[in-house]
């Protein structure tokens, strides 16, 4: 298994050797983790969105979506760049960070495997609530990237601070494709 | 580095390229009625920027694959992906883009076509069918269900040019009911209203997999939106079934307009996109 995996399993030790065996980053290895980020989107949705893959489709929706990795790159940088008890320089903090993405990756490329495989669609339903297991996953994977990488001694407000951001940004695109605000509050109830 | 990862990354950009070999779909060419057109027409459909997953020019490539003559871009409270929708499709063959929005509201939604500027949804369902009546639009109810009956009054509803009567919901039996039910207060308060079939298409599915069959004089946006206003249309949901005016429906069988297809994948398709997501998760997992 990767290391990306046994970081998804074990998350505060690997958080921890990763970060001792090299405190520097390197543009390539973050480049790298954001071109595989971005071929697991444009792939999984020109699968759900056209049953079909080709470099035009997938780079053309990776392209298109990319802003999802601009939203996680702004939440991540909240709480990197004021970490001053940090252990590794921000590049290196950014690639451990997006070496985090197992869980999300997961669900991105399950049900399209299914469907391809099976040739029958998992229900939107099942996909949305199924988003609550990587949401909650990848929580707790920011909980040991604040304490192990950036040392933090209030890694949990570190984590709330994360996710607010992070779900803060993703509702403000979700409010404009939606049909603004007032729709978001009666899809919740209110 | 391990082989692993390099082997993975080839596995993928082997079935992107593969991919990308597969025959395009060929030019769909619309069914003659005498002097009239056949047009197979999806009046709600949502692109990027938006909630829907493709960009307009791969939504137009979408839609041609589907079999259809053309397409309303009905993103929510917006017209701006649609506009750019109809400038990049300016003078390519293709499906005829026609700019729309869902106007989304509390206790009522409308696919508008037909429009240029943004309909403001905050007056009511009256309120903004006029408004997309001054534009030279007309107003279509969209997936009339039970949760979206409350903003529907009776004025509101004689004033609709067409309501949709085929969307994929109705495979749920309750929706297809509250559908039954508003077609028939819909023809009770405007008989000669249009009966439209429409996919609502985000991400799953396919554009066109419930469509509408527009008798136009023309094939042109302006020809849909006056066939539309006449009532000359019927909706033909996922089984090939139709819904709507008799005369233009006894065309439409004597003509053998083809259902929508429903197969997602061919080999071509099925091959590349499981091999490039076997790759994917091989670089993420080893």
């Amino acid at each position: 298994m990767s290391a990306d995996v046994d970081l998804a399993l074990k998350p505060a030790d690997t958080f921890d050797q990763l970060a001792r065996a090299r405190s520097t980053g390197r543009v390539s290895a973050l480049a790298g983790r954001l071109l595989l980020a971005l071929a697991v989107l444009g792939t999984s949705v020109a699968i759900s969105a056209a049953s079909r893959v080709s470099v035009e489709l997938v780079a053309t929706i990776a392209a298109s979506w990319s802003f999802v990795l601009l939203i996680q790159a702004l939440a991540a940088a909240v709480v990197i760049l004021p970490a001053r008890a940090r252990i590794v320089t921000g590049l290196r903090a950014f690639e451990l960070w997006f070496q985090a993405h197992v869980p999300w990756s997961l669900w991105f490329l399950l049900p399209p495997l299914y469907f391809v495989l099976v040739g029958r669609r998992v229900s939107d339903n099942v996909v949305m609530a199924a988003a609550l297991i990587p949401m909650a996953w990848t929580a707790l994977l920011m909980r040991a990237f604040a304490r192990r990488v950036l040392r933090s001694r209030r890694a949990d407000l570190v984590t709330v601070v994360h996710q607010a951001v992070l779900w803060g940004l993703t509702l403000c695109y979700i409010a404009f494709a939606i049909g603004g605000w007032d729709r978001v509050l009666a899809e919740v109830g209110l | 580095m391990s082989r692993v990862p390099w082997a993975a990354a080839a596995v993928v950009a082997a079935s992107l390229a593969a991919g990308s070999l597969a025959p395009r779909a060929p030019l769909h060419e619309p069914v003659r009625a005498g002097a009239d057109w056949i047009l197979a027409v999806d009046f709600h459909v949502h692109g990027f920027p938006g909630d829907g997953a493709l960009a307009p020019w791969l939504l137009r490539d979408e839609a041609a694959r589907a079999g259809l003559d053309a397409f309303v871009l009905t993103n929510h409270n917006r017209v701006s992906t649609a506009r750019r929708a109809r400038r990049l499709s300016a003078g390519t063959p293709g499906p005829i883009v026609i700019v729309g929005q869902e106007i989304t509201a509390r206790g009522f939604h409308i696919a508008a076509a037909g429009i240029e500027e943004r309909v403001a949804w905050t007056h009511g369902a009256a309120a903004a069918i006029r408004a997309v009546h001054a534009e030279g639009g007309v107003a279509i109810a969209a997936h009339p269900s039970r949760d979206y009956w409350q903003g529907w009054d009776d004025e509101s509803v004689a004033l609709l040019d067409g309501y949709e009567r085929a969307h994929p919901s109705m495979r749920r039996p309750e929706d297809g009911a509250d559908f039954a039910i508003f077609a028939t207060r819909a023809a009770a308060l405007h008989p000669d209203i249009a009966t439209i079939g429409s996919s609502d298409y985000h991400t799953g599915l396919l554009p066109g997999i419930c469509r509408t069959l527009v008798l136009a004089h023309e094939r042109s946006a302006a020809g849909v939106i006056a066939a539309v206003r006449a009532g000359r249309t019927v909706a033909m949901d996922m089984d090939g079934r139709i819904y709507g005016n008799d005369d233009v429906a006894r065309l439409v069988r004597e003509a053998h307009v083809p259902p929508p297809v429903r197969r997602p994948f061919t080999l071509w398709s099925r091959l590349p996109a499981g091999a490039a997501l076997v790759g994917l998760l091989l670089l993420v997992l080893l």
